[in-house]
């Protein structure tokens, strides 16, 4: 290629490439300054952030709800959400490593998923000894239980259940090698889960699919698992016309849930332990699942179900 | 600390570890499989059909662009929970090499060959058996390769819709912050990648042994 032979043509080019590259080269410069990447850092310089995690499943964005604009609505304190962080463990280990500062835990799970202890007998033994080897080994604090058990619940359809006679989890025992189990992927591994029930039941199921926690219901609904680990409190059992079966052998350890605060983030804002125990006692089994139904029937935002039951019981203005 | 010794979870995981990977190789091998009596058809008749290529092609296209857990998702009312929506997303997304590389494959093949095949008195059928798709094979059985790798990847999404598979233990290491039960799926799923496209690399050269030895007639 003659060197020299349109150089009108070359310098045009070369004038092309470099203006795009500086467009883009000033339009990344411009996104790293802007408000987009740098939110965090100037928003703490106005206000002081609580960081409000949860785990990912419709409760869990209800009880953050709750909690959220509970903090919102009671202190000055500004609250940033990290909702569906994927498990109790990822929620935990955020907690302890300081990345969040509230997370709303059931004790039945604190106890044996994150503690590793053998169940206990009664709910207050329960959440004393949860609330005291938080306080010791990572330094958070058990604020008020809300009132309800979300338990994990063996459940089957009515209508299998009546047919062949199935109220315990026992009942379960003489049909189990033709059964398909629908659990989640915690509950398969978690020693409160699968694990311990196979042994403390003496059967296993014909065969566990694991599936999403919110997949879990319908499925059943519509014949695809013959039993699910459905939450206690999930407004489907009722709405699908599923039946739980009574844990006979009290394998179960009691779940209450609780607001669950790093004892750093207590003591230096003192109101959020007001703001948080707001909520204390004031769900009931059949409430929570009220609100479950709202948001996972009615496709209602979690956000919208909170406000409407803050403000009917007065909590929030 | 770990409570217990890599050994011994190894060893106590070892059939969960072998029935998940089984799982998972009927989930790529069947929906590739698929893939190839469908795609391959397909890229067969926009060779011929210049007026199909362009719609085709764009189909299969955007097919691959949808995430994959979106996918599986919208699958979920048609086809329910398990195997079945998940070899169908998985074969979706095997189309788009196999059809392009079937394409590209035939259309390379050098004209005056094809005159020569004509020349000799080829019918279509022969010629597209016996002279062009031989030709394209290194080309079509690298489409194929590049689905199947493609496959056992995706099929670590099959975990959240119950149709099991080596993604099984990456989303339970997941809710549980247990990183060996993550890497109990993740290494698993990434040397099978490496073994089928090995396994079908492997296939390739076997097809392609004949064509040498046999003497131009």
């Amino acid at each position: 290629m003659c060197a020299g032979k349109r150089p009108v043509r070359v310098n045009g080019k070369h004038r092309l490439i470099r203006a795009v590259v500086v467009a883009l080269a000033t339009a990344c410069g411009l996104a790293a300054v802007s408000p987009l990447a740098g939110c965090k850092r100037d928003a703490d310089a106005t206000k002081v952030h609580v960081r409000i995690a949860a785990k990912n499943f419709t409760e869990q964005f209800i009880l953050g709800e709750l909690l959220a604009q509970l903090v919102e609505g009671k202190t000055d304190l500004a609250v940033e959400r990290n909702f569906y962080l994927g498990g109790t463990m990822i929620c935990h280990g955020a907690l302890v490593s300081g990345e969040i500062d509230v997370y709303p835990e059931y004790t039945g799970t604190a106890l044996t998923t994150i503690l590793k202890r053998e169940v206990l007998a009664t709910p207050d033994e329960t959440y004393s000894a949860v609330a005291k080897a938080y306080r010791e080994q990572f330094k958070c604090e058990w604020l008020s239980p809300l009132g309800f058990n979300n338990t994990y619940a063996i459940t089957a359809r009515e209508t299998d259940a009546q047919a062949k006679n199935w109220q315990t989890v026992s009942d379960l025992k003489r049909e189990a090698p033709s059964l398909e189990a629908g659990f989640t992927a915690e509950f398969v591994e978690r020693p409160d889960g699968y694990p311990g029930l196979k042994r403390k039941y003496g059967f296993e199921f014909g065969s566990v699919r694991e599936l999403d926690a919110g997949l879990m219901y319908k499925a059943l609904a519509a014949g695809e698992v013959d039993v699910i680990c459905a939450f206690a409190t999930d407004g489907r059992i009722a709405a699908y016309n599923l039946v739980p079966l009574e844990d006979d052998k009290r394998f179960f350890p009691p779940y209450f849930a609780a607001p669950v605060v790093r004892s750093a983030v207590l003591q230096a804002h003192p109101e959020l332990r007001n703001a948080l125990n707001g909520l204390a006692d004031k769900l009931d089994d059949s409430q929570m699942q009220k609100l479950n139904y709202e948001v996972d029937e009615k496709k209602r935002s979690p956000a919208d179900v909170a406000r409407e039951f803050l403000r009917s019981r007065g909590l929030v203005s | 600390m770990n409570e217990q010794s890599l050994w011994a979870f190894l060893t106590a995981r070892a059939p969960e570890l072998w029935q998940k990977t089984l799982e998972h190789l009927v989930l790529t091998g069947v929906s590739t499989g698929l893939a190839v009596l469908i795609g391959l058809p397909l890229g067969i008749w926009i060779t011929r059909n210049a007026v199909a290529r362009r719609p085709v092609l764009g189909v299969v296209g955007i097919v691959q662009t949808i995430p994959s857990l979106a996918m599986l998702a919208f699958l979920l009312p048609f086809l329910g929970i398990g195997a079945k929506p998940a070899i169908a997303a998985l074969t979706l997304y095997a189309l788009l090499p196999i059809v392009r590389n079937t394409y590209t494959g035939l259309s390379e093949v050098a004209p005056d060959i094809l005159e020569a095949a004509q020349g000799v008195g080829f019918t279509n059928r022969q010629q597209l058996l016996m002279v062009e798709l031989p030709l394209a094979v290194p080309v079509i059985v690298a489409g194929v390769r590049t689905a199947a790798v493609i496959g056992v990847g995706i099929a670590t999404l099959s975990a959240f819709i119950g149709a099991g598979g080596l993604g099984d233990f990456i989303n339970r290491g997941l809710a549980l912050n247990n990183t060996r039960l993550i890497l109990l799926g993740a290494i698993p799923a990434a040397l099978l990648a490496l073994l089928v496209d090995a396994a079908i690399g492997l296939i390739e050269r076997l097809l392609r042994r004949p064509q040498q030895t046999t003497p131009a007639t």
